[in-house]
């Protein structure tokens, strides 16, 4: 295999060519070559490309560059205001150690269906930046996941940045991961959920799902037994009911498909409830 | 008797190397010239090998050796049953079984030889169910033993009919444990160099550096022990896990063969599927009981699963169907146990020996008893709990005990009458006891020279007054070492700081046993501390002599030799040794008591007995099924503390690693396949999943043992499972968990299936 360090985004767009990988935190990457789950022929280290990690408010958007480490989430204050799913998403990431290094592209490129930021950023419709000898592209992550492990990532291109809508003083939001236990672990089920209030009616209901399905991603279906809607129990008790019918997870050795399939309803109606200020139906 | 050092709390001598990073473990051992050893391993569960060509393998160019059935003579080796080779034979029983060896010059050559060897397989059915196994029409794993059973047995005792006939009350459970890995943090590994003369040197973290030589090495290798030097570099970890390693007999072999040393490392994920796991085991109670909640009797079906290889399985089925039969006062027992081979990765020991499994089991049981009979767990257990002076009905003698003032604390400390008579709604508390053996008469049969269970030592302090303590038990990380210089430094009146106790190494040191059965401190320690009285009365009779003053009117004091009588009369120990123009030695011996138990597993397998009881907290979330342990408070009988930090290190560790087991580990096997092949997949519990864990020890002061210790290592582990499982009993009203680890999906199922229970 070979090693490239990329001094610019531009050499590092040059270097990438079929079987390259370009490496950031190496989290994902480096385990998967090491231990022959991966085979790349060209390793191109961008790492040190500074101009790519950064966390800042733009024209209205919160703009977070792609080597932004999770790490950086947790300090940033933008972060815990704005886009608190996301922050405590990163709370439960792995480790301390693993959040230093881990970029947030690695963790969607990567494309596990248990990508911890992946609910949160699909919850506050993550807009995904891409760059490539050919030009720049935007795509909505809900787009960007394909298949298992698989994104629509074109192989020379390079994600810049992850660009989400801030929320609002009257938007309500919640997230939860479901793990075997406290951390550096794999989720069971993540959840996320963000509505966007207007006048105590939800004029926008995102949820995003991770962990029960081949890829994260948003659970369409529930969200319009929310949308429009003054929402009370009948609202939550059917958007529940329909992220749950909408999961399609797997058997493996962390919990059967069947469980998942009820988390997922358990903890939709939980995470609205909280996002709602409502009690739970059980003691929490 | 008060005491100096005995007691009190200090740091392990060996934590500043320790966490300086200074210490040697045996990745970091470097031999000049060391090869590379590397094993293929069976990809399949069960398979013939039709075929084995090694030749494009040995002709690689930096290849020194490949070993395999092909070259290697047909000696087949194992504690109870030699049913086991160091090269799969006709055929492969296990993922992980060794097929071939390699030596080569560097890793990615040896792996490349491994890429070379061909092996054509013919796929065999897979035995993966123990029960399955047992069917007329099964395939065997071993062609020669029908059944697939490995071993069992049918004990009846004390009218156990009768005490059924005129029970109040009998209740029946089941109970399934899973297979868990012992997840030290150092995966295996050993090296050997072979020398010239024939003799080979190993190296590695071993539980027994004496007995490895003898039921491996020697025997598979066709030389005798002594043509082995082993030495132990400093444990990463063992828990039970280090006792029968097979790396150091691949070094070993592989050394010979190429004539130049050889690391023999695996990796993390050849260790989670090749060394000997937790044994797996499926436990049928009965117990038969008069109303007052005095037990009258109990019937115990065991089927454990043995895998693919027997080593040490027999006796740990064994220690599974009697152990808890000698903690309550058991009138009568009847107990059938079936040892069943499968195509699974050989089960075997594991902090505990079996006890966590008999107690989780047991434990568990009680508490549906003492519900069924309307009593309290903690009174249906301090009615029926075996007392000093006893002897069960299995014939063990009861030196010591402390288990009641133990739970007693727990009850006090946990507020558990009020958070008794809450419950049901989520929150629950539970508790649970165990006895455990200091040492095991049988092993020293199955293991030792002979029938006495010896451990000897050597104390040997130098000119400049600093000691040096030879033992051959060794430190597995549970802080041996430490043990045996605060017991030599108290009876030597020299400060702990100037003892050294070097890693045990068979070329120079005295014998022992070896680190199981928590026996150590009891056994190694009575060792350690008569050779310390003998090198303590050689320095005085040494003193006497220079000093002119009668040994029997000297004392040591701080490292100093001086007169009772005229304390400013005196010599510093160094000053002594160095004027005799040597060193001053001493030597002690001793054999533990107890007896080997006959056919019907009828004796006193130990010198003494510990206990402890372990309580437990516990929020259940009721629709997801996640438990969270709030806390742990636990009593401990150890006869006595012989270092006090020490000794809360293992309560701690013992609990978290317990907890750890009962909640979240697991191997996983899937049709003879492992799933938990990593550390993300195999989970153990961090820091972040550690409760608050209050304890104190309840000193019986044993008679027997040194100062009145006796092992605290597996008392530590053994009930914190049904303690959890039992609070999780009361906090759901009734979601008992039968089937182990106690995990989100399997509580949630419990809780629907007592709702079910209830509501019909």
């Amino acid at each position: 295999m070979e090693f490239l360090r990329a001094a610019s985004v531009d050499e590092a767009l040059a270097a990438a060519r079929d079987g390259a990988a370009f490496v950031a935190g190496g989290t994902n990457l480096v385990p998967d070559v090491l231990f022959g789950r991966k085979k790349i022929s060209r390793a191109v280290d961008i790492s040190r490309l500074d101009e790519l990690r950064y966390i800042e408010e733009a024209d209205g958007k919160i703009r977070i560059g792609a080597l932004a480490t999770v790490t950086d989430l947790l300090d940033s204050d933008l972060i815990r205001t704005a886009a608190s799913p996301l922050h405590e998403s990163a709370l439960e990431f792995a480790g301390p150690l693993v959040r230093n290094r881990a970029s947030v592209a690695g963790n969607l490129m990567d494309a596990s269906p248990a990508a911890d930021l992946a609910p949160p950023l699909l919850a506050q419709d993550a807009i995904v930046e891409l760059v490539s000898v050919e030009g720049e592209r935007a795509l909505p992550l809900s787009e960007f996941f394909l298949d298992y492990r698989k994104t629509a990532v074109r192989p020379e291109e390079l994600v810049t940045a992850i660009v989400i809508d801030p929320l609002g003083a009257e938007d309500r939001c919640a997230y939860y991961k479901l793990q075997l236990r406290r951390a550096m672990a794999i989720a069971v089920v993540g959840v996320a959920v963000v509505l966007r209030m207007n006048r105590g009616v939800c004029a926008e209901a995102v949820i995003g799902l991770g962990a029960v399905a081949a890829i994260p991603y948003r659970a369409h279906a529930a969200e319009a037994h929310l949308r429009g809607k003054e929402i009370g129990e009948v609202e939550i008790e059917s958007a529940a009911a329909a992220a749950a019918d909408s999961a399609q997870p797997i058997d493996d050795v962390r919990a059967s498909a069947s469980y998942r399939r009820k988390m997922c309803g358990v903890l939709v109606r939980r995470m609205l409830r909280k996002a709602m200020g409502m009690p739970q139906t059980v003691a929490v | 008797m008060s005491t100096r050092v005995v007691g009190r709390p200090h740091p392990i001598i060996d934590a500043v190397e320790k966490v300086s990073g200074a210490t040697v473990f045996i990745n970091d051992l470097e031999l000049p010239g060391a090869l590379t050893g590397m094993a293929l391993r069976s990809p399949h569960p069960h398979a013939r090998i039709l075929n084995l060509d090694t030749m494009d393998a040995e002709r690689l160019p930096g290849v020194a050796v490949v070993l395999s059935k092909n070259n290697t003579p047909d000696a087949p080796f194992g504690i109870n049953h030699k049913d086991e080779a160091a090269f799969c034979r006709e055929k492969v029983r296990y993922v992980g079984d060794e097929v071939a060896a390699v030596a080569a010059v560097d890793e990615e050559t040896a792996r490349e030889a491994l890429s070379l060897i061909r092996v054509e397989y013919e796929v065999l059915p897979t035995v993966a169910d123990p029960f399955a196994a047992q069917e007329p029409d099964a395939p065997l794993v071993h062609d020669s033993v029908a059944g697939n059973i490995a071993n069992e047995f049918h004990i009846k005792r004390g009218g156990i009919d009768e005490a059924f006939h005129a029970a109040d009350a009998t209740f029946a459970d089941e109970f399934h444990t899973h297979l868990a890995h012992q997840a030290y943090i150092e995966p295996t590994g050993c090296a050997a160099q072979w020398h010239p003369d024939g003799k080979i040197s190993v190296w590695g973290c071993l539980q027994s550096v004496f007995l490895i030589r003898t039921f491996m090495l020697g025997p598979v290798m066709g030389m005798s022990a002594d043509d082995f030097r082993v030495t132990q570099t400093k444990p990463g970890g063992a828990f039970g896990g280090k006792l029968d390693v097979k790396a150091a007999l691949m070094a070993a072999m592989l050394s010979r063969a190429a004539e130049k040393p050889v690391k023999f490392m695996m990796s993390l994920e050849e260790d989670l599927i090749a060394m000997r796991p937790r044994m797996p085991v499926h436990i049928s109670l009965e117990s038969a009981w008069k109303r007052d909640g005095t037990l009258a009797g109990k019937r115990v079906r065991i089927v454990a699963e043995n895998g693919a290889y027997s080593s040490l399985s027999p006796a740990i089925m064994s220690s599974i169907a009697l152990r808890t039969d000698n903690l309550y006062k058991t009138p009568a027992a009847e107990i059938q146990g079936k040892l069943v081979y499968t195509n699974i990765i050989p089960s075997g020991q594991m902090r505990g020996f079996g006890n966590v499994q008999a107690t989780y089991a047991w434990e568990s049981h009680l508490d549906n008893v003492a519900d069924g009979l309307g009593l309290d767990p903690a009174d249906l257990r301090l009615k029926n709990y075996t007392e000093k002076g006893d002897v069960s009905l299995h014939g063990w003698k009861i030196a010591s005990c402390a288990v009641a003032d133990a739970t007693r604390h727990v009850v006090r400390e946990m507020d558990w009458k009020a958070k008794r008579a809450r419950g049901g709604e989520g929150r629950g508390v539970g508790l649970a006891s165990c006895i455990h053996v200091s040492g095991n008469k049988g092993f020293s049969v199955e293991l030792g020279p002979d029938d006495t269970d010896p451990s000897s030592g050597v104390v040997r302090v130098d000119e400049e007054g600093k000691v040096e303590i030879w033992s051959g038990e060794s430190d597995l990380g549970q802080g041996a070492t430490s043990v045996m210089a605060y017991i030599a430094s108290e009876v030597m009146g020299i400060p702990v700081d100037r003892f050294k106790v070097p890693p045990t190494d068979t070329g120079y040191m005295p014998f022992g046993m070896g680190a199981f059965a928590s026996r150590i401190t009891l056994i190694g320690g009575n060792a350690v501390k008569i050779a310390a009285e003998d090198a303590r009365r050689n320095l005085l009779d040494a003193a006497a002599e220079f000093m002119e003053i009668p040994a029997d009117e000297l004392e040591i004091v701080e490292g100093d030799v001086r007169a009772k009588a005229l304390p400013e009369r005196k010599m510093t120990v160094g000053e002594v040794v160095s004027r005799t123009g040597s060193v001053i030695e001493g030597n002690g011996k001793w054999l533990a008591g107890g007896d080997v138990l006959d056919k019907e597993k009828y004796g006193n397998p130990s010198t003494t007995y510990s206990f402890s009881t372990h309580g437990a907290e516990v929020e259940v979330d009721m629709e997801t099924g996640v438990v969270t342990v709030l806390q742990v408070c636990c009593g401990h009988d150890p006869g006595r503390v012989i270092n006090r930090l020490g000794a809360e290190g293992q309560v701690e560790g013992g609990v978290v690693q317990g907890m750890s087991f009962a909640m979240m580990e697991g191997l996983a096997p899937l049709e003879g396949h492992l799933r938990g092949r990593n550390f993300h997949d195999y989970l153990i519990a961090t820091s972040m999943d550690a409760p608050p864990i209050e304890h104190d020890f309840f000193e019986s002061m044993d008679p027997y043992g040194p100062y009145g210790a006796k092992g605290l290592a597996e008392v530590a582990i053994n009930p914190i499972t049904a303690a959890i499982c039992n609070a999780v009993y009361h906090a759901t009203g009734g979601a008992r968990i039968r089937t182990l680890p106690v995990s989100p999906e399997r509580v949630l199922e419990a809780i629907e299936e007592a709702r079910n229970q209830n509501t019909s």
